[in-house]
């Protein structure tokens, strides 16, 4: 293996030395800037966050995120529904884009960090961690729960002359959602997760 | 004369663009991760990749006429229905008195998808030439691209929200039209051709000029 502090760049594969002692955050890549080092936390402490998101993930799920009232009449719609509701308009292609940004890669991210600290817990591998290494970072970009909640502020602002809005406990949840991945996301540190995990599968 | 960089290649090892592993010893019939199985990246095959990325560009650039001129939503109202474009949504806002978010629409839903294509296709330019003093512009706005990407998202969830929420028969009701659909796959396509393009590219033709 090469030495521990010998990265290389992601984005320009150029081989550098970090420097020594590690200081803040990042460490840069001289040539091109890309960021080749980031400080983690323990994998202890992720466990309060997964666990966070969670119950904010079902929470956010079972009632509507708002209702909307025009001359009496409510119409409201929850987040696992909205893929639904689409398709039953016949705009599959919609739902589609919908469900998976919304639902199911933000599920698959939230199921992969969780089974990733499985091994790490139990001091033993367990299968399927080679894949999700592989395909982690592909969840990442698909998982749209940010840019869903600017979306919900912009529709909010366009129906405000229109129809009275009341918004849910769920759209609460929704955001702790948004903000828990996020944090579990920029804590996760790859490379020492590697090494870890590699220790693991060795001993098993 | 050594060269003044080091790279990964030149020594025979290989970053998992997937994992993130550096593996060593990387020849011809050993091009697997091993700690994660994915096919690790060779300078062979850039000029295959970049054509697909071109593709993907090509494709995205042609649903964008599509996703500015089909309407986005028709919203029906006490009888009348309005299909309404992208443009006229930002208009809609700026006389709503919203100017902020008009702004923000505006930008995110015209401008940018179209700068996002322009700039790729920039990049991919420059990845093919050795014009050096490009190099350095082209690293930094393909970092502002890929950030970007999937902002541009927000326009076709704001139409699925509006599609599910507004739906109170003959008063007022709004239906998704054919422009979501062609601006979802601008967005969709611009991201995967960002994804695709590999930042190494700029850099392997001049690590392997001798310069």
């Amino acid at each position: 293996m090469p030495r521990a502090d010998v990265v290389v760049c992601p984005e320009c594969d150029l081989v550098t030395r970090l420097p020594k002692p590690l200081r803040g955050k990042r460490a840069y890549c001289p040539r091109c800037g890309a960021v080749v080092w980031r400080s983690g936390v323990p994998f202890r402490a992720l466990l309060p966050w997964v666990v966070t998101a969670w119950v904010l993930w079902f929470a956010s799920g079972v009632q509507p995120l708002a209702q909307l009232e025009l001359f009496g009449q409510v119409t409201e719609v929850t987040l696992w529904t909205l893929a639904a509701a689409l398709a039953r308009g016949h705009e599959t292609g919609l739902a589609a884009i919908v469900s998976v940004t919304t639902v199911f890669a933000p599920l698959a991210l939230l199921l992969t960090y969780t089974w990733l600290l499985v091994p790490l817990w139990r001091r033993r591998t367990v299968p399927g961690i080679r894949l999700l290494l592989r395909y982690a970072h592909w969840h990442r970009h698909w998982a749209m729960l940010d840019v869903f909640l600017l979306g919900v502020v912009v529709a909010v602002v366009k129906l405000g002359d229109m129809a009275r809005l009341l918004p849910g406990l769920s759209l609460w949840a929704f955001v702790g959602f948004t903000v828990s991945l996020a944090v579990i996301h920029a804590l996760f540190d790859w490379d020492r997760y590697r090494a870890e995990w590699l220790a693991c599968h060795r001993v098993s | 004369m050594p060269p003044r960089f080091v790279t990964a290649t030149m020594l025979g090892w290989a970053r998992c663009d997937h994992c993130g592993a550096i593996n060593r010893r990387v020849t011809r019939d050993r091009c697997r991760c091993a700690v994660c199985g994915a096919t690790l990246p060779r300078v062979e095959e850039t000029a295959q990749e970049r054509r697909v990325v071109w593709a993907l560009l090509l494709a995205a650039f042609a649903f964008y006429f599509p996703a500015n001129l089909l309407p986005v939503m028709t919203v029906a109202n006490l009888g009348r229905s309005e299909p309404s474009t992208l443009i006229g949504g930002v208009i809609h806002l700026y006389v709503v008195g919203s100017w902020g978010l008009a702004t923000i629409v505006l930008v995110a839903s015209v401008l940018i998808p179209f700068a996002k294509m322009v700039v790729l296709g920039f990049v991919l330019w420059v990845s093919g030439t050795r014009r050096r003093r490009w190099q350095p512009v082209a690293v930094r706005w393909l970092r502002w691209i890929a950030w970007l990407g999937r902002w541009s998202m927000v326009d076709v969830f704001v139409v699925a929200l509006l599609a599910a929420w507004v739906q109170f028969g003959e008063i007022a009701a709004i239906t998704p039209g054919a422009g979501t659909l062609a601006f979802a796959a601008v967005v969709v396509l611009t991201m995967v051709a960002t994804e695709r393009f590999r930042p190494r590219w700029l850099w392997w033709e001049s690590d392997f000029d001798g310069t």
